[in-house]
């Protein structure tokens, strides 16, 4: 399996790449005032309303600061990948279209099924419900996300 | 871009030559749309950044003016492919006509035209409930049993006309019965009776208002099956599952007395009228179906029109206390400071409340593309949905139902206060006079105490007949002369007449007249003098400057006295010589009413504010007229008369005794003490007559 790797802070999350739409720099939000506050707000992508995620918000953090090398990772909706989702194993996250902010994009990293590991009780400051599974790396640890959680609120 | 459409009106043809058609995934035709939706946004932006190089670049021009074109006609007919004939709809009425007559024992025949017009899917398949509970409506409660009908020289079959058509940017449907029509007394006492309104307020009620009473709340109940299972529903729910879909509804009644329904839709859901309006540099769109009217207030204004009750906001809006809401602070946004002082205030209507909701910045009236809102800002209830701007940007959808909701507005609460709050301010300001402010020619003001009409009509001007050199307009089943300020003042004409007009309709004259008005602008309440000097004609009792404008006040008396020379109200004063009266009254609710009574017939009126102030002032000067109170501090009405009567100057000038205790004993003692009449407080046709008669006897 590949997997989209990026860095919150100082760690590397990784995502199925089958689930990614694409990612990009559009920074400009339409904040959803009375919202939940890891919410960052919404974007037009070529006519789909993306809702943006503060993944650092959401696993707890301070707020993401929007700088140079700040992204969008887009995910696709569950209708963009109802032809390959029970296939390859992704997850349901519904028909609105989400994506999160990191801070850096990392490489498309090839992992073996064999590989992952189960969560352990936490991970740094990162709270179980949140991981999937995680890869032990030569230098650091990739930890696969649990996006359907993530966005389950 | 020739030979495209060519080959476009070839395909067509042949397709309907051949009949053909397939079947096509609704989910693919939502997502052409999308993508049609995205061409008109990347046409417009094309559009922006080339008409420089138009120029320059030969032939850029004509290229751009193609896509111009095809992209619209793209987006046209793909919304086209979701379209769906009304008589989808229109075809399941007579089952529901068959099985409710055959309940009821009446005989119906339905008639119905204009099947083919087309809706968008999404409002054809929501249109059946709202229009059932209609239809139930009319068998109900407008059609008679076939005997009645016979014996009332009807056909015993009766008549319901449904029918659609296309008028504007929005498909009608007319349901049109001839039943026995509708009773506006009778839902009015109905809607007394039931507490909806007072009965102070109803006299104010036009016939429109009347109408409308029908939508509120539990007023027509009837339990009905809908696609949505058997249910207990009213002409309220109709209204509300209407407007979930974009539409409105109107009842009225028809020329022969009869039922008219009238129902508007949008051709499409996907595309909605709304106002842009921007709070904390923020864009915002408010579907324009719940916006009654927008409210500017400018600096220093908002003392006056926004106050508190029960510490909550309220705008006094034509003498109705409308609930604030400022949407900063609904939203929870931090508040900011704004350099700009004015306060706008947009005016919704949900349910049968209204309220006002705050906002920084109002922008044009802009048709958008509605999207749904993602499921994470369900909690919200403020947002109805999404869109995207001419610039790209995403812009949220007011809910204006989930704002109210989320601000917990209580308008029940409010209701009740409202006279309680009008009379608290009576007695706070007993010199304010409520005023109504209108137009006639643009930037010519005119105003009416408020206490002085009875009525307001919007009329149309079809309404209006001529016989001979008068105009007239049917009132409450009579016809009402009705008269325009410039025939009878020396004032200009509206420059243009618009279709949608005014009658104030004066309160207390034996023949009443209308005064037709340009525009409505504002009621108000202030302290003010009226200039009797500055301007002065025949039908003017002066001017006044209010907030810097020039406002004119209209003697309606006067007008009406021009209008109908041969028929002059007996009430009015009859010489020239104004008649003084000194009004001894220690309430100043009252004590401002009775003024504007006395004074709105030519009086007058002097204050006093108890008996022994009320002695004091009738020794130093000469009045024709003592009007008096009974239960006052200090000195109580039957002292002040018997020591009127005991002063040799004061003993031939009449007094009139004005309270609210009604009992024979306290009558009795009145005249005992010396008073010359007996009046109950507050009939103003009793005061005024009585007033007359002692004055002139």
């Amino acid at each position: 399996m590949q997997f989209t790797t990026f860095y919150v802070g100082e760690t590397l999350f990784g995502v199925n790449i089958l689930q990614v739409k694409e990612i990009n720099n559009q920074m400009k939000y339409t904040p959803v005032p009375d919202s939940a506050d890891f919410i960052k707000g919404l974007f037009n992508l070529r006519g789909q309303i993306i809702t943006i995620f503060d993944l650092a918000k959401r696993l707890g953090r301070a707020d993401t600061k929007i700088e140079d090398r700040t992204r969008n990772l887009i995910l696709k909706t569950d209708a963009e990948t109802s032809m390959i989702r029970s296939s390859c194993k992704l997850e349901e996250i519904g028909l609105d279209a989400v994506g999160f902010i990191i801070d850096k994009i990392g490489d498309v990293i090839e992992v073996e099924d064999s590989d992952i590991q189960p969560a352990p009780a936490n991970v740094g400051d990162i709270s179980k419900e949140f991981i999937n599974g995680v890869v032990e790396l030569k230098d650091e640890l990739l930890i696969i996300l649990n996006v359907q959680e993530i966005i389950r609120f | 871009m020739k030979t495209a459409q060519n080959t476009n009106g070839l395909d067509l043809k042949n397709a309907e030559n051949k009949n053909e058609t397939i079947r096509v995934n609704l989910a693919l035709l939502d997502e052409l749309m999308i993508y049609a939706g995205e061409l008109v946004l990347a046409r417009n932006q094309l559009m922006r950044l080339t008409t420089e190089l138009t120029r320059t670049i030969p032939g850029l021009s004509s290229v751009l003016q193609d896509i111009d074109m095809t992209t619209s006609t793209i987006q046209e007919r793909i919304m086209n492919t979701r379209m769906q004939p009304i008589s989808l709809v229109f075809n399941r009425f007579p089952r529901l006509i068959r099985d409710m007559t055959m309940k009821n024992k009446k005989k119906i025949q339905l008639e119905t035209s204009g099947g083919e017009v087309n809706l968008d899917k999404s409002v054809v398949e929501n249109l059946y409930d709202p229009l059932a509970v209609v239809m139930n409506f009319l068998v109900d409660r407008d059609i008679e049993s076939p005997e009645d009908r016979v014996a009332n020289k009807k056909d015993e079959t009766a008549l319901i006309n449904l029918r659609a058509y296309q008028e504007g940017g929005k498909v009608n449907v007319d349901i049109i019965s001839d039943g026995i029509g509708i009773d506006t007394q009778k839902v009015l006492n109905t809607a007394v009776a039931n507490g909806f309104v007072k009965a102070n307020e109803a006299e104010r009620f036009g016939r429109k208002d009347i109408l409308d009473l029908l939508f509120m709340h539990n007023f027509f109940l009837t339990t009905i099956k809908l696609d949505e299972g058997e249910m207990e529903v009213g002409l309220h729910d109709v209204r509300d599952m209407l407007e979930k879909i974009g539409g409105s509804i109107g009842i009225d009644i028809g020329t022969s007395n009869n039922t008219v329904i009238n129902v508007k839709l949008p051709l499409t859901l996907v595309i909605i009228p709304s106002i842009i309006i921007k709070v904390n540099e923020q864009n915002f769109a408010i579907p324009q179906v719940s916006l009654q009217e927008i409210v500017r207030l400018r600096q220093g204004d908002d003392e006056l029109r926004i106050e508190q009750v029960n510490e909550a906001p309220v705008l006094r809006l034509r003498n109705k206390l409308l609930p604030i809401l400022y949407l900063q602070k609904v939203l929870n946004m931090e508040a900011k400071d704004k350099e700009d002082k004015t306060v706008r205030i947009m005016v919704m209507k949900h349910d049968e409340n209204e309220f006002g909701l705050v906002v920084d910045e109002i922008f044009d009236h802009e048709e958008i593309v509605v999207k749904n809102i993602p499921r994470f800002f369900k909690n919200s209830m403020c947002y109805a949905g999404t869109t995207i701007m001419g610039d790209g940007t995403v812009a949220l959808i007011l809910d204006i139902g989930g704002v109210a909701g989320k601000a917990k507005l209580n308008f029940t609460g409010l209701k009740d206060q409202t006279i309680m709050g009008d009379e608290m301010e009576q007695r706070m300001h007993d010199d304010m006079q409520n005023l109504l402010l209108f137009e006639n020619a643009k930037g010519q003001f005119f105003a009416l105490n408020l206490d002085l009409i009875r009525r307001i009509e919007k009329i149309s001007k079809n309404d209006i007949d001529i016989v001979g050199e008068k105009e007239y307009i049917e009132h409450e089943g009579k016809s009402l002369h009705v008269i325009r300020l410039e025939q009878y003042l020396p004032v200009q004409a509206p420059e243009k007449e618009d279709t949608e007009q005014y009658v104030i309709i004066p309160k207390s004259v034996e023949n009443p007249i209308g005064i037709i008005v340009h525009r409505i602008v504002d009621s108000i309440s202030v302290n003010t003098e009226i200039d009797s000097d500055s301007i002065m004609a025949k039908g003017l009792i002066g001017s006044a400057l209010i907030k810097d404008d020039l406002v004119l006040f209209p003697d309606i008396y006067e007008l009406i006295e021009m209008a109908e020379p041969e028929k002059v109200s007996k009430h009015r004063q009859r010489d020239k010589k104004k008649k003084t009266i000194l009004l001894v009254e220690d309430t100043p609710f009252f004590r401002s009413l009775e003024k504007n009574y006395l004074e709105s017939a030519g009086y007058s009126v002097d204050l006093a504010i108890d008996g022994m102030d009320g002695f004091k002032k009738a020794t130093s000067k000469a009045y024709d007229l003592f009007v008096v109170d009974i239960v006052m501090p200090r000195m109580d009405g039957y002292q002040f008369v018997e020591a009127i009567r005991r002063n040799p100057d004061l003993q031939e000038v009449p007094a009139l005794a004005l309270t609210t205790l009604s009992s024979e004993e306290s009558k009795e003692k009145a005249f005992q003490s010396g008073f010359n009449a007996y009046e109950v407080k507050v009939n103003k046709d009793k005061l005024l007559e009585t007033v007359s008669s002692l004055l002139y006897k």
